[in-house]
Formats: C-alpha cells, structure tokens, sequence
C-alpha cells in the first residue's frame, strides 16, 4: 500500500531543530449541514536537512512515528516560495548597503552644484563692479594692471570671451523650458508635413524603423500604419528627440 | 556516592564531570557543591535540594520560552520602523538643507534670478555714478529679504509636506515622472506618516489626527501586501528601504494606546489601566524573568566554579 501523504504549506519553521509544521487542508463532508468544508490539520513534519522556509508548499510522507506528534517526512518541496523570499530579503540588506553610499554622494553633489552656482554669480558681479569702474574712470594707472588681471582670471574661468556679453552666462530652468516650448511648438505647427515625410518617403525609412524599434518591441512590419503614425507622433513632438526632418 | 578523592561528582551526573564536558545551561543553578567532611544526610539533603532546584528552574525556564514564542513582539516599531533607516534620515536632511527654499524655489535658481534683476535695474541707471552705488545696495538688501522670506526655517508644515514628497518620489521612481507605483505609494506614505508623528507628539490630544495617521499606516500596509504578491523581489528592496520588516507588514495592527504607551510616543505617560487581575499577571511575568536571569547568573558562576574543581583536581 502506497504510504500516506498530504500536500500542505510550512506555517512555522526555526523553532525546533529539524521539525516544521505543516498545514494541510482537506474537505470533509458535513453530515449536518449536507455540504463539504474545509478542514486544517496541522503536522509536525521531519526536515532533516532543514532547507524548508515559511511559506514553502510540500508534500510530506508517512514514517514510522519518531517523537510524540511526529509521524511525517518532507518529501518533496513543490513551491519554494518561501526560500525565495527568505533569498531576496538577503539580498535586499546586501543592496542598501551600497544605496546608502550613492545617498550619501547625491546629497554632497547637489550642496556643491549650488556652492558652485553661488561663487560664479559673486564672480560676475564683481566682473560688473570691475568694469564700472574703468567706465567712471576711478582707476588709477597702478592699480590698472592688477584689475585688468583680476578680469582675466574670472573670464578663463568661465569661458567668457567678452565683458558686458549679450550672451547668456547662467541657463536658467525657466529659459530651458521656454526653449523646449518653442520646439514643441514649432513641430506640433508642421507635424503634419513631417510625418508624411518621415511615413511615405524613401530616403527617410531607415531614420523610420530606427525610431519605431526603439519604441514598439514588435517587428516593425508587424506594426499597424496608424500605429506607426502614433508613435512617430510622440516620438516627434518630445523634444528631448531630435526630429529626422529638417524644416 | 561523593568521594572527593576520586573526582568531582554532582548529584545528577552519575560520570565523572573532569572527563564530559559540561555544558553551560541555567540548570547548572541548581548544582551544590557540599563540604568534603559533610555528613551522610547532610549528602542526602543536599542531593533532595539540588534535584528539587533542577525540576523548578526547568519550569519556570519553560514557562518564559513559552510565553516569550506565544508573545512574538514585533522586530521593529510598526508606525516609525527602523530607527536608523537611511531614506527617512535624508529626508530630514533634504527637508533641513538650505539649498532647498520655500514654494518650491532652490537656492541656485533664486540667485541667478535675483542676478538678473539687479543687473537689469543697473542697466536702466546707466553710467550715473551717484545712483550706482545706492542701487547696488539696494539690490543686495532686496536679496537678503527674499532669500530670508523664502528659507526653509520661515516655511510653513505643508510646504515641508510638498517637499518631503517630493523627495519619496525621486527616491523610489520606476522611471522619471513616476507618481503611482507601490513603492512611490508606500514611500509617499511613510513621508506622511513620519511627519505626521511628529505633530502627534506635540499635540496628543488632536484626536482626529490620530485617526488619520491610522488610517495611512493601514493603507501603507495594504499597498505592500499587494506588492509582496506581485512582484516579491521588489518587495522586500523596498521594505529594507523604508525601513520596516515582513512581519511589521503582514501582522495585522492600528495605532492603539496599546501602541502608543508600549512605543513611548508621550513619554512614560500611562495610557491603558490594567485590571486588578491583569496587573497581577503582569508582575508574574515580571518576577519570573528576573528569577531566570538570576539562575543565569548564578549557572555561569557555578560553571567557573566546576571548571576551577577540575583543574585542580587535575
């Protein structure tokens, strides 16, 4: 006769050496209410190699009674979810430890991104002082040299060729998104000459299936025409992208 | 039975203690070490002692272990996890750090902008020497005031929300733009909670506040369990990082006074009152665990006690 054995899940595990417990869940027919219910019972079950975690399900086997509740063996291991789990949470430690470093680095960056950005605005404006001064004509001829000295090294260090500069010297987040703004505008104004261009003509279908593979992880010749459209469109109208089309 | 000249022998061990290693275990309390001229009953008495001493401390040991695994505290604290945890003490920095301004200004952004506005307003005076001077002043006393207006220390506790958020999102982001993931969820979630905590301390009695907090920490909890079955690795990336623990997860919990009196959120103040009966339990408790650190104590010493027999015996 084939030796019994039951499917259930590891509810408790590490508390007594090489013993888990099991739960195993049956229906049984309820003379009273004429129906089946389910029914838990939990075993205590030998692990000899202890390699069963919290949640991992098993098939555990009969054997000749060794202790007092302990009549079962694990036989096989079907799901071994709660050993992954029991992996990754190691590895989630592991991870933190050089996430806390790169932390860490982004906030020093950022303090001195801004120290830096603090110096060169004192910089330029003692730039401004400097060459109002040789307007007004302040300047004495022995102090000349030493201001004309002073004006070199902010320029070096800024790459500045000339001073006053109609040049902007600081991107501000404002004018980058204006820039931005323009693009988008000026693309959404002629999409519709560029997409016919980029959908239609010949010399630009290699630019076409580059953007497309990018996009769709289909083939592209398995991708709709309106579909290929679409992703164009938004393709185009980012403009972060540059658009293959010159206008 | 006890003959000092053939080797030290305890009541309960009926081989020589010199040959087996002796294993240090809080039973070892119950080990008398009698006189070498003491008499035959005295012996007696003795061994009826020790073996008396041996059943209780076994009992009593028992009784904590068993109370100890039936009582599984929970590793670290449910609402606030772990104390040491990274990404809330970066959060208080980044919610402390001058770069960051009020309304969602930063520091480097205000300086160009206030650069600008003072050379435009130098531009429009010209080469007037008599002006320039004063403008300039004026322009730097314009500048105290903005950056004084908009420093971290004049904002108010829902600009320091806006950014506290902010900061969760950028940290727990799929990809850029990324608001609604689980993780950005339950990470926007602890931000809340963390703040939220602290205003509780001050104010104990806003009762409703309470009821809120509870309620974000459940929903924390219900967010995560969702993420554990969907995608399990993350899971527990994100739970270590936030600084909680699966068993603070999936336990069920509300912020109770329970909570609050066990935690220490307003100091050692009494929240819950014991019943009679409760209270005497609880001193039970209280007594047999000192009672089982003392039979620690006294095995370790016993132990030595053996171990110095033996090597003079030796």
């Amino acid at each position: 006769m084939a030796k019994q054995n039951f499917i259930g899940l590891v509810v408790s595990q590490g508390k007594m050496s090489k013993t888990v417990k099991v739960r195993v869940q049956t229906k049984t027919y309820n003379k009273k209410i004429h129906k089946e219910v389910l029914k838990r019972k939990d075993y205590l079950v030998h692990d000899q190699g202890e390699i069963c975690r919290e949640g991992d399900i098993v098939r555990i086997e009969s054997i000749p009674k060794i202790s007092a509740r302990k009549y079962f063996a694990i036989a096989e291991i079907k799901v071994n979810k709660g050993q992954q789990f029991a992996r990754y949470e190691q590895e989630a430690k592991e991870r933190l430890a050089d996430r806390e470093q790169s932390i860490l680095q982004e906030f020093l960056d950022r303090k001195d991104r801004t120290d830096n950005i603090i110096v060169q605005v004192e910089d330029l404006r003692k730039l401004d002082q400097i060459s109002h001064n040789f307007q007004s004509g302040t300047v004495t001829p022995e102090g000349k040299e030493e201001l004309i000295a002073q004006i070199e090294e902010i320029k070096a260090k800024y790459s500045i060729k000339s001073w006053p500069t109609t040049e902007p010297v600081l991107s501000l987040e404002v004018s980058e998104t204006e820039k931005d703004l323009g693009v988008i505008e000026n693309r959404a104004k002629n999409i519709k000459i560029i997409l016919d261009k980029l959908l239609n003509e010949e010399g630009y279908s290699q630019e076409r299936t580059k953007i497309l593979t990018l996009l769709s992880k289909r083939p592209v010749s398995e991708i709709p025409a309106f579909t290929q459209k679409n992703l164009l469109r938004k393709y185009i109208l980012n403009p972060e992208n540059e658009c293959p089309v010159t206008l | 039975m006890f003959k000092a000249g053939f080797g030290i022998r305890g009541f309960s061990t009926m081989t020589p203690l010199m040959n087996s290693a002796v294993m240090l275990t809080p039973k070892l309390a119950a080990r008398q070490f009698p006189a070498s001229n003491s008499t035959r009953s005295r012996l007696r008495a003795l061994k009826r002692k020790e073996k008396k001493l041996k059943k209780q401390i076994i009992k009593d040991v028992n009784t904590l272990k068993q109370h100890q695994e039936t009582n599984l505290s929970l590793s670290v604290d449910p609402v606030l996890g772990n104390e040491k945890c990274v990404f809330i003490q970066g959060m208080r920095q980044y919610l402390k750090d001058t770069t960051n301004l009020a309304q969602g200004f930063t520091r480097e952004e205000v300086e160009k902008l206030l650069y600008g506005a003072e050379k435009a307003s130098l531009e429009k005076i010209g080469t007037n020497n008599a002006l320039y001077e004063s403008t300039r002043a004026l322009e730097e006393k314009k500048k105290r005031a903005v950056l004084t207006i908009l420093h971290s220390r004049n904002t108010n506790k829902a600009d320091k929300k806006t950014l506290a958020i902010k900061y969760a999102k950028e940290n727990f982001q799929r990809f850029d733009g990324d608001t609604g993931s689980s993780e950005v969820q339950a990470a926007i979630m602890t931000a809340k909670i963390h703040l939220g905590m602290d205003h509780l301390k001050q104010a104990f009695k806003d009762k409703s506040h309470l009821a809120r907090l509870n309620q974000l920490v459940q929903q924390r909890q219900l967010t995560l369990k969702y993420l554990k079955k969907d995608d399990p690795e993350r899971y527990y990336h994100v739970i270590s990082r936030l600084g909680l623990t699966d068993d603070v997860i999936m336990h069920e919990f509300s912020i109770s006074y329970q909570y609050l009196q066990d935690y220490k959120v307003f100091g050692d103040k009494e929240l819950v009152k014991l019943s009679e009966k409760q209270r005497k339990k609880k001193e039970a408790l209280v007594a047999l665990s000192k009672r089982v650190a003392e039979y620690n104590v006294l095995a370790k010493q016993n132990y030595e006690k053996i171990a110095q027999l033996s090597d003079e015996n030796q």
